[in-house]
């Protein structure tokens, strides 16, 4: 059963999973874009930043659009409690084959931003900076968001979801723009210093390492607790499904 | 053919081609040193080697899919990664503070505290939960697939330490390209990859007790990343001057806590999964 449903995502997913592998080269492509046919100015560090950002973007979309297509009805509901897995090993191949994207995700901007990283020593370029915990950092907050998403799609809808997703993003909005207007010096500096000294003063060494560990820890204890939020939500959220 | 010559033939064909492929260093240290690039897609490659040799060798034997032991089996062996995860840090740990002792150094650098111990223990695994794949590439090949071949044909106990020499010198090409491109000097190469030797050989055996008790190669993959997440983050947990790759003045005693590791395995393997197979039989 288990191979079954594994299957069926793979037939539903294909292209997405492929793009996942090479998202990696998706991200250099889009910094190449940005720098050269852009002709945009800047350091190399922040394109490549913002290349590895576009690059990881369709994670969250497919997050958010595409992971329950075809299964948020109710016939699909009651035909996957009534298997031998039941609707608990339906949501456990969901959860465990997003972290696999990410996984994978991760990996593959690793591999690209290391050979990228070899390319410039190659061509004399030594203070190259490495981006891998970029993309660690992207694929944790991506993990907290399906692990808070998914039981509130499971419980409330597709619609309601939406309704709250769109909430929440104009109030992190307007939270940012806020912080932004409140600490207009301290921008003034990140845009002077330039961006890798902003990281820096961000997170020094001492406090990145403990929080963003402590963090990813907790991200991951989220992560579990959702799976079993949402085992909970799920049959009380096939009310709310289309027939 | 018997069994066993089918096994022994699978087996030489895996061992064949895993060598064969290992090699690759050696031909093109050249290319390799000219061009940092290259040089990382060629290490990246070989790091996959042993996974490519198992996917070949059962497709040319036509063995099939079987028995990969790719299944999580997360359920009651959750203990087991915590292990896989713990031992090698613990290990790691053990070795820089040894070295710390006898060499009468600081263990801990002036600038590093508890905080920054606890926050490395976090990061590292963090950084093992999505890194893990990377281990694939070398575990597939060594314990979901060689060392089964090995368990049948010497037994357990045979096969742990012979299963170790053969990853052992699977690394040793790496080390004379290393050479040959006057990276370091021959004598760093013996020495280097003796000593790398008793290492893999300990830890070998623990990473093939958790694969027969788990039924899984995951925790093996995890130990096997944890390893050499500890290993790179132990100079910013112990401060650069103690880190485990620099604080090498007195080698041997940098060993112990492997070899203890090695020993208990060993033990392990050899009289709990055969009480267990006992149990089953019974």
């Amino acid at each position: 059963m288990m191979r079954g449903l594994l299957y069926k995502e793979w037939k539903q997913n294909k292209f997405f999973f492929i793009f996942i592998v090479f998202c990696g080269l998706v991200a250099y492509i889009l910094t190449f874009f940005l720098k050269y046919v852009g002709k945009l100015d800047g350091e190399d560090t922040v394109f490549r930043f913002i290349g590895i950002v576009l690059a990881t973007m369709p994670t969250l979309v497919y997050t958010e659009m595409e992971i329950f297509r075809g299964d948020d009805r109710k016939l699909w509901a009651y035909f996957i409690t009534s298997t031998s897995e039941g609707y608990k090993g339906f949501l456990r191949i969901k959860y465990e084959m997003f972290f696999a994207i990410l996984v994978i995700q991760c990996f593959s901007i690793e591999i690209f931003d290391e050979l990228y990283i070899c390319m410039a020593v190659d061509h004399g370029i030594e203070e190259a900076m490495s981006l891998g915990g970029v993309a660690m950092a992207i694929a944790f907050f991506q993990m907290l968001l399906f692990a808070l998403e998914i039981p509130i799609f499971l419980l409330f809808g597709k619609k309601k979801t939406e309704q709250i997703g769109m909430i929440v993003s104009i109030l992190f909005f307007f939270i940012i723009v806020l912080f932004f207007f409140l600490n207009v010096d301290y921008l003034v500096n990140i845009t002077d210093g330039g961006f890798e000294t902003f990281l820096e003063k961000l997170f020094t060494e001492k406090v990145k390492t403990l929080v963003m560990g402590i963090g990813n820890i907790l991200i991951l204890c989220t992560y579990y607790l959702s799976y079993k939020l949402s085992c909970r939500f799920y049959l009380k959220g096939v009310e709310h499904y289309d027939k | 053919m018997t069994n066993k010559r089918e096994k022994g033939k699978r087996l030489l064909i895996y061992l064949a081609l895993v060598f064969i492929t290992a090699s690759t260093p050696i031909f093109l240290w050249k290319p390799m040193k000219q061009s940092t690039a290259f040089s990382f897609i060629v290490g990246i490659t070989w790091c996959c080697f042993p996974a490519i040799a198992n996917l070949i060798t059962r497709r040319a034997t036509n063995e099939g899919w079987r028995d990969m032991k790719l299944h999580l089996r997360l359920k009651g062996n959750f203990i087991w990664y915590l292990i896989a995860f713990f031992i090698p840090v613990v290990a790691v740990s053990f070795s820089v503070v040894l070295s710390g002792l006898v060499n009468h150094e600081r263990i801990l650098a002036d600038n590093v505290g508890m905080s920054d111990l606890f926050g490395v223990l976090l990061m590292v695994l963090s950084q093992v939960v999505m890194f893990s794949f990377v281990g694939v590439g070398e575990e597939l090949g060594w314990r979901a697939y060689m060392n089964q071949k090995l368990e049948l044909l010497f037994g357990n106990r045979i096969a742990c330490l012979l299963g170790g020499i053969i990853w052992a010198l699977w690394h040793i090409p790496n080390d004379i390209a290393g050479g040959l491109a006057g990276e370091v000097s021959w004598h760093e190469v013996f020495v280097g990859s003796f000593e790398r030797s008793v290492l893999l050989i300990c830890f070998g055996v623990l990473l093939m007790y958790l694969t027969n008790k788990t039924d899984s190669v995951w925790p093996a993959v995890v130990g096997h990343i944890t390893y050499n997440t500890s290993i790179a983050m132990s100079g910013q947990a112990f401060g650069e001057a103690n880190a485990f790759a620099t604080s090498r003045e007195i080698h041997w005693i940098m060993f112990i806590p492997f070899v203890v590791i090695g020993i208990i395995s060993f033990i392990l393997i050899s009289h709990f999964m055969i009480w267990e197979t006992d149990k089953e039989c019974r």
